[in-house]
């Protein structure tokens, strides 16, 4: 075994509740605990509305935590920065600016010489299957173009952190698998820590290094599932068939208590 | 020139001339006495023949002149309503305090018509160019300060918290997310101001000029039961005021909102 990676990510007990104190109050998070290993690739699984997305905000910066405490390298997550990236479920590109605008927003910001500019815009723009559309504005793209769109602005400047909301959501099955086959292949690369949300069992143990199970809102982690397989992962290996059974059961079970709590 | 880049430009100048056309017509059977409403064909050769160098007996091209300084009042008061609205509106989209505080007033000033404030303003300031500049600026500036916070508040949070976690400072943000994010309201915001500036200077003209300005002119020539002169300076109110609106905002538009695919207007 290799040695312990050091935690990138660590939250401990947090809770979140939109509008506290109000009638609007809506308790999100509740007591979620997670430690996330440097260079890990974990993703976030659970029923509809149950808090993904709350979490992968907190982490970004972007919502406070009501309690408990969310560190990044050691220290409190305080606000956003550069060394985090996010995917957006709504992708939300700057819709003023073209794609190799819009993929080299965090480099013009970070001041990044023209010439390591083009560089950057031109490896990702093939990376994401978009090549000849760098002056197209987002508005004439589909909903996958835009969403690997956002993909590659995340990623442009470099962050230490990737965190993507359901990335793969708008795409076909065809670019979707694509798209994971690269995204395992950067991973091995960059060893970026990532936390990835989505909705398909299959995607999660296709890719991750651990799966999150949320239960339902207002949710914490219900169980954590280590993939214990190498890369490349066929769907037809009996092991993967089996993590997706177990997962997909989990699932059913928190689906499940949703729909009574509404009843 | 491809057929759909002239088409527009060509209904447009078909539906004025028709309209010309018509109004030639009534003239022509007289239902109204010739002299009070006289023929389009009468009132353009008067204008051509203010528009010259006239008979020596006046002030030669006056009609020039009015027009001149019109566009003066116009422009000036204009752009001035624009630099320091957009500002203020973006001020009160950006900080929710500023907002609830201002909004009230904004409002208040956006139903008052602008015709209301010409007598106290001239009472203040006298007759003459400085109180049309300040009816100009009053007049123009609310409808661009409510659309420039309306605009601001427009923009998804999410948006700006991509910028934020790119790195982008407070100002970086303001000028890459927040200035071109609120384009298609500052745009519709200041289409709207154009036209309410364009008759404020009309109206501040007929009460506060002294000399020149197509509202003077229109006011002046009343005196002299002149209808023709009168309906050919409506006949320029409404051609420059056409020219404002459709060419100069289209072409404004074309770079910004329309090539973004961001604009609002719909052909439904
Ligand atoms: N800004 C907000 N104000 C109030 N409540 C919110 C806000 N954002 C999210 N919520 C609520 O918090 C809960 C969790 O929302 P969240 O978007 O994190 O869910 P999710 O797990 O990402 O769902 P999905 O899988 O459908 O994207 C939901 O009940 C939602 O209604
Ligand atoms: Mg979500």
């Amino acid at each position: 075994m290799e040695p312990a990676k050091p935690t990138k990510i660590s939250a401990q007990n947090i809770c979140k509740t939109y509008n506290p104190g109000t009638a609007g109050a809506v308790e999100a998070i509740n007591g979620l605990s997670l430690d996330v290993a440097d260079g890990e690739f974990v993703s976030l699984l659970g029923p509809s509305g149950c808090g993904k997305s709350t979490f992968l905000y907190m982490v970004g910066g972007f919502e406070k935590i009501t309690s408990g405490s969310l560190t990044l390298d050691g220290e409190q997550i305080t606000g956003p920065g550069p060394n985090r990236g996010i995917v957006f479920q709504e992708y939300v590109l700057f819709p003023w600016q073209t794609v190799a605008r819009n993929i080299e927003y965090g480099l013009r910001i970070n001041n990044t010489p023209k010439q390591q500019r083009e560089a950057k815009v031109a490896e990702l723009v093939k990376l994401i299957g978009l090549e000849g559309f760098e002056d197209v504005f987002p508005s004439k793209l589909s909903g996958g173009m835009q969403q690997r769109v956002s993909i590659a602005r995340a990623m442009a400047y470099d962050p230490d952190v990737l965190l993507m909301d359901e990335p793969f959501g708008a795409l076909d099955a065809q670019t979707r698998n694509r798209m994971l086959v690269d995204l395992i292949d950067i991973h091995q690369k960059t060893h970026k820590t990532t936390m990835f949300v989505t909705h398909s069992v299959e995607e999660a143990v296709m890719i991750s290094d651990r799966v999150c199970m949320f239960s339902s809102r207002p949710s914490k982690i219900k169980e954590i599932v280590t993939i214990d397989m190498e890369h490349p992962r066929s769907v037809t290996d009996a092991r993967f068939v089996e993590y997706q059974k177990r997962l997909l059961a989990s699932l059913a079970d928190e689906e499940h208590e949703r729909v009574q709590q509404h009843q | 020139m491809d057929k759909k880049t002239y088409k527009p430009y060509l209904i447009t100048f078909s539906s004025i001339f028709l309209f010309g056309l018509f109004w030639e017509f009534i003239a022509y059977v007289e239902v109204v006495d010739r002299v009070l409403f006289p023929p389009i064909s009468a009132i353009l050769e008067r204008l051509v023949e203010m528009t010259g160098p006239g008979d020596g007996t006046g002030p030669s091209y006056l009609m020039l002149r009015h027009i001149g300084s019109t566009l003066f009042a116009l422009l000036c008061g204009f752009f001035l309503a624009a630099l320091v609205s957009s500002s203020i509106g973006l001020v009160m989209g950006i900080n929710a305090t500023v907002y609830q505080w201002l909004r009230p007033i904004i409002t208040m000033f956006m139903v008052i018509p602008n015709i209301a404030t010409v007598p106290v303003i001239i009472l203040w300031f006298g007759l003459g160019m400085k109180t049309v500049l300040i009816i100009v600026v009053m007049g123009s500036s609310f409808p661009i300060i409510y659309t420039a916070a309306a605009g601001v508040q427009s923009i998804p949070i999410k948006m700006i918290w991509a910028a934020q976690t790119a790195g982008a400072s407070r100002w970086q943000i303001l000028w890459t997310v927040v200035i071109p994010g609120t384009m298609p309201y500052l745009l519709a915001g200041h289409k709207l101001a154009l036209g309410r500036a364009w008759r404020a200077v009309i109206a501040a003209e007929i009460f506060a000029s002294t000399a020149y300005g197509i509202g003077f002119m229109i006011f002046d020539a009343r005196t002299f039961f002149d209808t023709e002169a009168m309906f050919a300076g409506i006949v320029v109110v409404g051609l420059i005021g056409l020219f404002l609106e459709s060419v100069l905002f289209k072409y404004v538009e074309k770079i910004t909102v329309v090539r973004w695919g961001t604009s609002t207007a719909k052909d439904i």
